[in-house]
């Protein structure tokens, strides 16, 4: 069996920091991306540009920017909402606010 | 998105079956954050799916927490934006559809924004407008106002208002302009904004308003009565100079704004305190108050007020304050008080009036009656007050007054005279005094003061008929002396006749020629003396004392000298009843009362004549009968009718027959006194007389006599044969032709008898002959010695010397005084032997003493 060598930890523990150092690079970099690619936008265009970037960046499906309005609340669809191939579409669908179990 | 950060990593979709995004995306995994704005409310959600779940959520839960807040930034800016929107919308429409002009000018006066309506107002386009100086749109008097409004705005507070007229599109109008000055950062005047409004109307409105005011103002002063007014709150508002100066004694000014308290010593507090009550009651109860109080007026005197108050009420019809008039009742309450006192003074002199005393308005309606009026008709004053003499009186009799009443108002003058008022038996004269009561110059109502004189009227009827009497009286003693002088006479020169003729028939031949002749001188010598007994009756006037009577022999004495005053066309019939019952009468006065009602029923017949009848029959009255005819007692009674068919006598003429006075004859035809004669002598005994009559069916007069039934001091001598004596008789009589008819005919039966023609010569023969003498038959009328005096003396010489004595008509003596001086007999000229030898024989036979 081979004898752990002392630099082996230190191998893996510099790789966890590399590997964390360029996460957290990645995420200091999407943050920085997102905030610079929205900094000049307002409105609607912040909106449609914040979903696409965001769903990019978090590689996610699809990501919801959504605004409480009216009484009851309710999530209005007229915000924005991203699908995973980038392109923006308008949600029609109004999700009523009700209480969330916190998981 | 209350419950903060939610992240799963895997199997979501399990987690809320509901979720149809979740199920849409067929999701695994999904992270989400709530998005908070100011004060944490939560606004939205940044959540993203995916359809693999995830192993570590950490950096997408730190990523989406790093955008949430620029995400929550983006919307609360959203909402701004949107809200600055609709601010700027709402604003720009206020501007647009605003009446109120907005305009913008630089300090210098240019425009630099106007609003549509301000282009509207001046006419003009926006584009004509921006950059012009608005001066010159401004009246040239109001310019230097304007300027110095725009002065006023350089300082704090920065505000100015200002009216002024500008030329619009129509014409010059009052515009009135609210300015704020825009500040920059250095305090310095960057703009002015204006806000204006046309106030044209407003300002009409306002002159208008003025004017009313004005002329409130001016009404108000005008009223004399104090007027005022006040809120709700008590302070007053206003009031006219007659409250201000009148009452308070202070400037307008100095009244307006201050309550009843803050006036000082001008409403003392205990009047302040009533009137205050007063307000309160009235705010409560809003609507019209009146009442009496004291009030102070300026000079410090207290009079007496009363209140009229009204609340008035604000556009939002809310008590808004009251309204008071005063007015001063000081003198109408001294007036009233000095009234009560004169109407009790009227009142308490008018109830002791004796007299009736009345008023009556211009309609003759009674307005006033004092108590002697109530208590005279028996009518409290509301029967009476409000009613016409129409309604109270029988239509003739308020004719009459209402006549009166007409002449009094229409002539202005005072009426005195006698009413008669009522009817029939309730006819009551009055003595009434009318006049007119004045008031401003014109008569409007009529006094009266009445005075019942019908007693006195009654009374100088009767004085007038006991005058009327007296002179009838007189008249007839007149008459009487006349008829009895000439009787006296007539009866002396009958009594030869009938003496002589008598003598002679006794001494003739029954069947000789001359023994007819003789009877024929007698007749005719009956008829004369008849006729003189008929004057004498008319006019005798010595009492005539009632004694049982056949009345049937007065009936035919009165016929018999009816016969020869009536005329031939009348038939005279009679009818008596056998047996008829003796009455207690005055011959005399029956034989009047039969003339009387003969004389009638020949005036009823008149010229054309007719039938007159006379019956006597016995009658009796029951109990029922007698009680039909009132004071009529039951039993027997003897009836005389005296029926005529003549032209009869009217219903009206009927009721009044019997008056005194009361005539159908001519004037100087008859005294009016017949029939009431008749009716009082029938009265006097005890009888009754009826009338039954109808226009042109004649007339009956029934009249009863109650009878007597004791008939023994009534002897009808029947018995023809002559009375003789043989006793001694002086016969005295001034007229020797008497005398010695006298002397003859006691001698015929068989007494012997001295004759003497001289009282004087008689009394001393009788004096030295008294005891030969058995009886004395004297003349009364004679020269020396009158029968009476020479009776008396006889009788001092002899008192039980019988004496009969003889006269034929002496108003000096009557039968009862001859009785009274105790003379046996009376004896009326001319006398008959059959009377003569009765009435000897009567004085011999009697005891002594008056018979």
């Amino acid at each position: 069996m081979r004898r752990k060598h002392p630099d082996d930890d230190l191998r893996r523990h510099i790789s966890i920091l590399e590997t964390e150092l360029a996460s957290c690079r990645h995420y200091n970099e999407t943050i920085e991306q997102l905030l610079l690619e929205s900094a000049s936008m307002l409105g609607v265009q912040f909106f449609e540009s914040m979903v696409i970037d965001l769903a990019r960046h978090l590689q996610a499906d699809c990501t919801l920017i959504g605004e409480l309005v009216g009484n009851p609340k309710t999530i209005s669809g007229q915000s924005p909402c991203a699908s995973m191939v980038g392109s923006a579409t308008t949600l029609t669908t109004i999700f009523p606010v009700r209480p969330v179990r916190r998981l | 998105v209350s419950g903060g950060v939610c992240s799963v990593r895997k199997d979501v979709t399990a987690l809320f079956p509901d979720d149809r995004l979740l199920k849409q995306m067929q999701s695994q995994a999904y992270v989400g954050i709530p998005l908070f704005g100011h004060e944490n409310a939560p606004i939205g959600i940044v959540a993203a799916y995916f359809r693999n779940p995830l192993d570590d959520p950490r950096q997408a839960e730190s990523i989406l927490q790093i955008i949430a807040m620029r995400t929550a930034n983006e919307i609360q800016r959203r909402r701004s934006e949107k809200a600055l929107q609709e601010s700027e919308e709402r604003y720009r429409l206020l501007i647009e559809n605003q009446t109120d002009m907005v305009v913008k000018v630089d300090p210098q006066g240019r425009i630099l924004f106007v609003s549509p309506s301000y282009c509207s107002t001046f006419g003009k386009a926006e584009s004509e407008l921006i950059g012009q100086y608005f001066m010159p749109l401004v009246h040239e008097d109001d310019r230097a106002k304007t300027a110095r409004a725009m002065e006023r705005l350089q300082h704090p507070p920065y505000v100015a208002y200002l009216e002024q007229r500008a030329k619009t599109a129509r014409g010059w109008r009052w515009l009135a302009w609210a300015d704020t000055a825009i500040l920059d950062g250095n305090n310095d005047i960057s703009a002015i904004i204006g806000v204006g409004r046309d106030i044209t109307d407003q300002k009409r409105a306002e002159t208008h308003l003025r004017n009313n005011l004005q002329f409130m103002d001016t009404l108000l002063d005008t009223i004399p009565n104090p007027v005022f007014y006040k809120d709700a709150a008590g302070i007053y508002k206003g009031c006219n100079k007659a409250f201000a100066a009148g009452i308070l004694g202070l400037p307008k000014e100095n009244i307006i704004g201050r309550s009843l308290f803050d006036l000082g010593a001008s409403i003392p507090e205990d009047l302040a305190r009533i009137y205050h009550r007063q307000d309160l009651k009235l705010i409560e109860h809003p609507g019209h108050q009146f009442y009496e109080a004291e009030a102070q007026c300026a000079d410090g005197t207290r009079r007496d007020f009363y209140f009229y108050k009204g609340v008035y009420s604000d556009s939002m019809g809310h008590a808004a304050g009251i309204v008071g008039l005063m007015l001063d009742i000081t003198d109408i309450k001294k007036t009233r008080t000095e009234l009560q006192e004169s109407r009790t003074l009227f009142a308490a002199f008018m109830d002791h009036l004796p007299s009736l005393a009345f008023i009556k308005d211009t309609a003759g309606k009674y307005l006033y009656l004092n108590r002697a009026c109530q208590d005279y008709y028996h009518q409290a004053p509301s029967e009476r007050i409000g009613k016409t003499d129409f309604e109270l009186w029988p239509e003739a009799v308020a004719r009459q007054i209402v006549s009166n009443d007409r002449q009094v108002m229409e002539a202005g003058e005072v009426y005195m005279g006698t009413e008669i008022v009522g009817e029939g038996d309730h006819r009551q004269h009055h003595l009434t005094t009318k006049f007119p009561i004045y008031k401003d110059g014109r008569p409007r109502a009529l006094g009266g003061i009445a005075l019942d004189i019908s007693g006195r009227i009654r009374a100088e009827q009767d004085r007038s008929k006991l005058q009327l009497q007296l002179t009838q009286a007189q008249k007839m003693e007149a008459i009487g002396q006349l008829a009895g002088g000439i009787a006296h006479d007539f009866n002396n020169i009958l009594s030869a006749i009938l003496g002589y003729g008598e003598l002679a028939q006794l001494e003739v031949e029954e069947h000789s020629p001359t023994k007819k002749y003789l009877d024929g001188i007698v007749k005719a010598g009956k008829r004369a003396r008849d006729l003189v007994q008929q004057i004498l009756f008319i006019s005798r006037q010595e009492e005539h004392p009632k004694r049982p009577l056949l009345i049937s022999t007065v009936v035919k004495e009165a016929v018999t000298l009816l016969r020869a005053s009536l005329p031939t066309t009348i038939d005279i019939h009679t009818h008596f009843a056998n047996n008829l019952k003796m009455v207690e009468a005055d011959a005399t006065q029956i034989h009047q009362v039969i003339m009387n009602l003969g004389t009638n029923a020949g005036h009823a017949l008149g010229k054309k004549g007719g039938r007159l009848e006379m019956s006597l029959e016995n009658a009796y009255v029951d109990r029922s009968n007698a009680k039909r005819r009132k004071f009529l007692d039951h039993g027997w009674y003897v009836s005389l009718k005296i029926t005529d068919d003549g032209i009869g006598i009217p219903p009206e003429t009927l009721e009044r027959i019997f008056e005194p006075y009361f005539t159908t004859k001519e004037k100087n035809e008859g005294t009016g006194l017949g029939l009431a004669v008749v009716h009082g002598i029938i009265e006097n005994h005890g009888g009754r007389i009826e009338v039954q009559s109808a226009p042109g069916e004649g007339t009956t007069f029934e009249i009863l006599f109650p009878v007597v039934e004791d008939t023994a001091s009534e002897k009808i001598q029947s018995d023809r044969d002559l009375l003789r004596g043989s006793e001694t008789v002086l016969i005295v009589d001034d007229e020797p032709a008497i005398a010695e008819v006298g002397q003859k005919m006691l001698a015929s039966l068989g007494y012997r008898v001295h004759k003497m023609t001289s009282s004087a010569e008689a009394l001393a023969f009788f004096r030295s002959r008294a005891s030969e003498i058995d009886l004395v038959l004297t003349d009364m009328t004679m020269p020396e010695m009158s029968g009476d005096q020479l009776s008396m003396e006889m009788l001092k010489i002899r008192p039980d010397i019988p004496i009969v004595l003889c006269t034929g008509y002496s108003r000096h003596i009557s039968e009862s005084s001859a009785r009274a001086l105790g003379v046996r007999s009376f004896l009326r000229k001319p006398v008959q032997i059959k009377q003569l030898a009765e009435s000897i024989r009567a004085a011999l036979d009697k005891a002594p003493g008056p018979v």
